[in-house]
């Protein structure tokens, strides 16, 4: 047989397997691409049940802006369309749910803001970092109004309530009353902080 | 070709080579990396006290097991996933055999009906627990607008509402959307029904009742047992409309053996002792449908 | 097919008939009836708040628009389908090959894969998908639109190796090993015999996993980060999720007929395979 009418016999056997492996492979190659490609995440956010109305892009772009960080190098992430308790569908506060739980095993989770109910509660789980064991005495001074006071003096996180930024996007307003801390297990701390000072609007 | 001794009922043609085994890494190598050994770490959790969050955890032995065998949280959504499971797999069962039944006899648009069977399995879970719950709004829903059109007062039904019957109402919704799957592969089996054993049947005299009983479902019998293995296991998993309809309430009446375990997990915080609620629900599903293909299997061999 | 023998009285065929019809027909209406009512609110203006029992009050396109426009429908059509198509290509391809030893090897070791297999139906994803998540992120396997790819491929090898190898103890082995005997190879005997017989089941499995990996949101929800690269049952639960917004109803019902109208086109469309698919792999199985 001529290797053209080898080449279609092949085709017509094995097609479907061909065509498997080739999905496989370019799976593959699309996932080591943008593993390779993908610029490093130099801060990842959820901002759960704060019902903005600004989009997610907008909030990445400003939050790359104020970190002062080159775009080309570096993305942030800012998760906002997340709710655990402000939605009448269950899956979704589940799908959230999973969505956070899974971030923060992954350690990918460096910020997160939620409503005071929630925030307590996954602190009271050793979820948030100690904010006196992060910033230096006179950033804490600078965010004293903000703080949130734990036991033993402890501070776990601000309070959204009157951070300007905050108040800016339109998170969490009409008394729902929200926090936001650093995560324990963050990889991303300096940047973290910076966040911090960023949303109350000290630069 | 090597001559291998003969094994009663272990004979493998020497078409089928031990090379063969190559064929199954792919398959393998998934379900290994990203299924079984996620599953293990949560196997090992059961052992720990972990909290779901926090990784510095410790080892505490068999404290969780006996914890959770202690509080009653396990009797209870054991009862609740057993009847959802029961109601889901007889209803389901029965209307698709049923309606292939009369599907199956001579009249028109079967096609349509068949679509319409269908339908329902054709959206996705959260919006089918999303239009339910509509249905079953007191007051204005669907049924309660109905009640009222009728005379009654709509505002007093609220089945969701309601400890003893919202098990049965999530319970509707799963045999709505399900039934339309089992009907059709009824409706096939009885196709492959000989004609003229029910011709030969019909002239020995038999009703129609009795061609039922003893004629058509012994020849589908094997039918049957898929469809209630699958339902079964399906059933005893139930999750979603728990979650999606009622959040496990009113009171505990919704908790199902799956959304206990998510409950503790997550809601609870005790993602430790949710694994061994969950090591011991795997151990429930795996023993009843053991049971359940050992007894059907018996049954399809005596017909 | 009239039958040979008469029952006494036409007539009481008749009434017999009747009742039938009216069984089913009262049965459709009940199961179709919440469809209904789905379809006419799609069809409100957006604001539009009247009881939906009033059936098909206006006929107006505006709750499509904002759905299709908030959703970005063509983008994450596209993703639904590339995702769906390539998942059950590879579940097919994959679980062809695995149940090829084990519905053929008489030996224990068969035995134990195919039970093994079988185990993996028994847990749902909600329970493991912290530790898949940190699998994944471990091997470096990044957050992009294709990543639930795999997650939809191994959850649906359980269900998939299950019904192939139930179907293949159904194909003769005789054909193989008459192959065997004309000198095919071990590849060539299973792409050009075993494969094409085992069509049934495969249209079965294509039809069963892709129904559910078209509407599955939970993968999707985890492992995406970016807007643009959802698919279309995350872009519905956005609209789900909003408890301020009730008025939002007829622009969610719209997204919802929106999201399984592809289905629904290719269910009226290939119908007679549909049906014919699903039931031959239980039946033969």
């Amino acid at each position: 047989m001529t290797p053209k009418q080898h080449l279609a016999y092949f085709w017509s056997f094995y097609k479907w397997l061909i065509l498997a492996a080739a999905v496989v492979t370019a799976l593959g190659i699309y996932l080591l691409y943008t593993a390779c490609s993908e610029k490093e995440c130099a801060l990842s956010v959820m901002l759960i049940d704060c019902h903005t109305d600004a989009g997610q892009e907008q909030m990445e772009q400003e939050l790359l802006q104020a970190l002062e960080l080159d775009a080309k190098n570096y993305r942030v992430q800012v998760q906002n369309n997340l709710m655990f308790a402000e939605t009448n569908s269950g899956s979704y506060a589940m799908t959230s749910l999973s969505r956070f739980l899974s971030d923060l095993g992954s350690e990918k989770l460096d910020v997160c803001a939620m409503t005071e109910q929630d925030f307590l509660t996954y602190e009271a789980s050793g979820t948030f970092l100690d904010l006196r064991d992060c910033f230096s005495k006179e950033e804490l001074a600078a965010l004293e109004e903000f703080t949130v006071i734990g036991e033993d003096g402890k501070i776990p996180g601000l309070w959204t309530a009157s951070l300007p930024v905050m108040e800016q996007y339109g998170c969490y307003e009409e008394g729902r009353k929200g926090a936001v801390g650093i995560v324990y297990n963050t990889r991303h701390l300096e940047a973290a902080k910076q966040y911090l000072l960023f949303l109350a609007g000290i630069q | 070709m090597a001559k291998k001794p003969r094994k009663a009922g272990s004979y493998t043609s020497p078409v089928f080579t031990k090379r063969m085994y190559f064929f199954l890494i792919p398959a393998l190598a998934f379900f290994l990396i990203f299924w079984i050994y996620p599953v293990l770490q949560l196997f090992y959790y059961s052992v720990t006290d972990f909290n779901g969050i926090n990784y510095d955890f410790d080892f505490v032995g068999m404290k969780n097991f006996v914890k959770v065998l202690s509080n009653g949280t396990l009797s209870n959504s054991l009862k609740n996933t057993l009847i959802y499971a029961v109601v889901t797999v007889l209803v389901s069962n029965l209307i698709g055999l049923a309606i292939a039944m009369i599907l199956n006899t001579k009249i028109r648009l079967k096609g349509l009906f068949r679509t319409c069977a269908y339908f329902p399995a054709l959206f996705s879970a959260i919006v089918v627990g999303f239009i339910w719950s509509y249905v079953y709004m007191p007051g204005s829903g669907m049924i309660a607008g109905l009640i009222n059109l009728f005379g009654g007062d709509g505002s007093a039904f609220n089945p969701l509402g309601n400890y003893t019957t919202a098990l049965f109402a999530i319970a509707a919704v799963e045999i709505w959307k399900g039934f339309g799957t089992t009907m059709i592969i009824y409706l096939a089996g009885l196709q492959t029904v000989d004609e003229s054993l029910l011709e030969a049947a019909r002239i020995d005299g038999c009703t129609e009742w009795q061609m039922i009983r003893k004629v058509k479902l012994p020849l589908i019998s094997s039918t049957i047992t898929i469809n209630v293995i699958l339902s079964v296991i399906a059933g005893l998993k139930a999750f979603d409309y728990s979650f999606i309809m009622t959040n496990g309430g009113p009171g505990k009446s919704t908790k199902t053996l799956m959304f206990q375990v998510y409950e503790t997990a997550f809601t609870d915080m005790k993602m430790g002792r949710a694994s061994a609620f969950s090591v011991m629900a795997f151990a429930f599903i795996i023993l009843v449908t053991v049971f359940m293909l050992f007894f059907l299997n018996r049954r399809e061999v005596e017909l | 097919m009239e039958t040979a023998i008469k029952s006494k009285g036409a007539s009481k065929r008749t009434a017999k008939k009747v009742l039938l019809y009216a069984i089913i027909i009262l049965f459709c209406i009940i199961v179709i009836s919440p469809l209904v009512i789905v379809f006419s609110s799609s069809l409100r203006t957006p604001g539009n708040q009247t009881s939906p029992l009033q059936l098909f009050m206006e006929f107006s396109g505006a709750s499509y628009a904002q759905a299709f426009k908030n959703m970005n429908y063509p983008m994450e059509l596209l993703n639904s389908l590339i995702t769906t198509a390539g998942s059950v290509l590879c579940i097919v391809v994959f679980a062809t090959l695995a149940a090829y030893p084990i519905g053929r090897i008489k030996s224990k070791m068969a035995k134990f894969l195919y039970y093994f297999f079988i185990s993996g139906l028994i847990i749902p994803s909600q329970m493991v998908i912290v530790p898949i998540a940190q699998t994944l992120n471990r091997i470096g396997i990044p957050n992009t639109r294709f990543t639930p790819m795999i997650m939809f491929i191994t959850c649906s090898l359980p269900f998939s190796v299950f019904l192939f190898s139930g179907f293949m103890k159904g194909v003769p082995i005789e054909i193989e090993e008459s192959a065997y005997m004309d000198g095919a190879t071990l590849p060539r005997r299973f792409a050009t015999i075993v494969f094409p017989l085992l069509q049934p089941a495969i249209v079965s499995c294509v039809i069963t996993q892709g129904l559910w990996i078209w509407n599955d949101y939970f993968y999707p929800m985890v492992f995406i980060s970016k807007k643009a690269q959802y698919s279309l049952p995350v872009g519905m639960l956005q609209f789900l999720g909003d408890k301020e917004n009730p008025a939002q109803w007829n622009v969610l019902f719209a997204a919802c007929v929106l999201c399984a109208l592809p289905l629904i086109v290719v269910f009226l469309a290939l119908q007679k395979q549909f049906v014919n698919g699903i039931a031959a792999g239980a039946v033969k199985g």
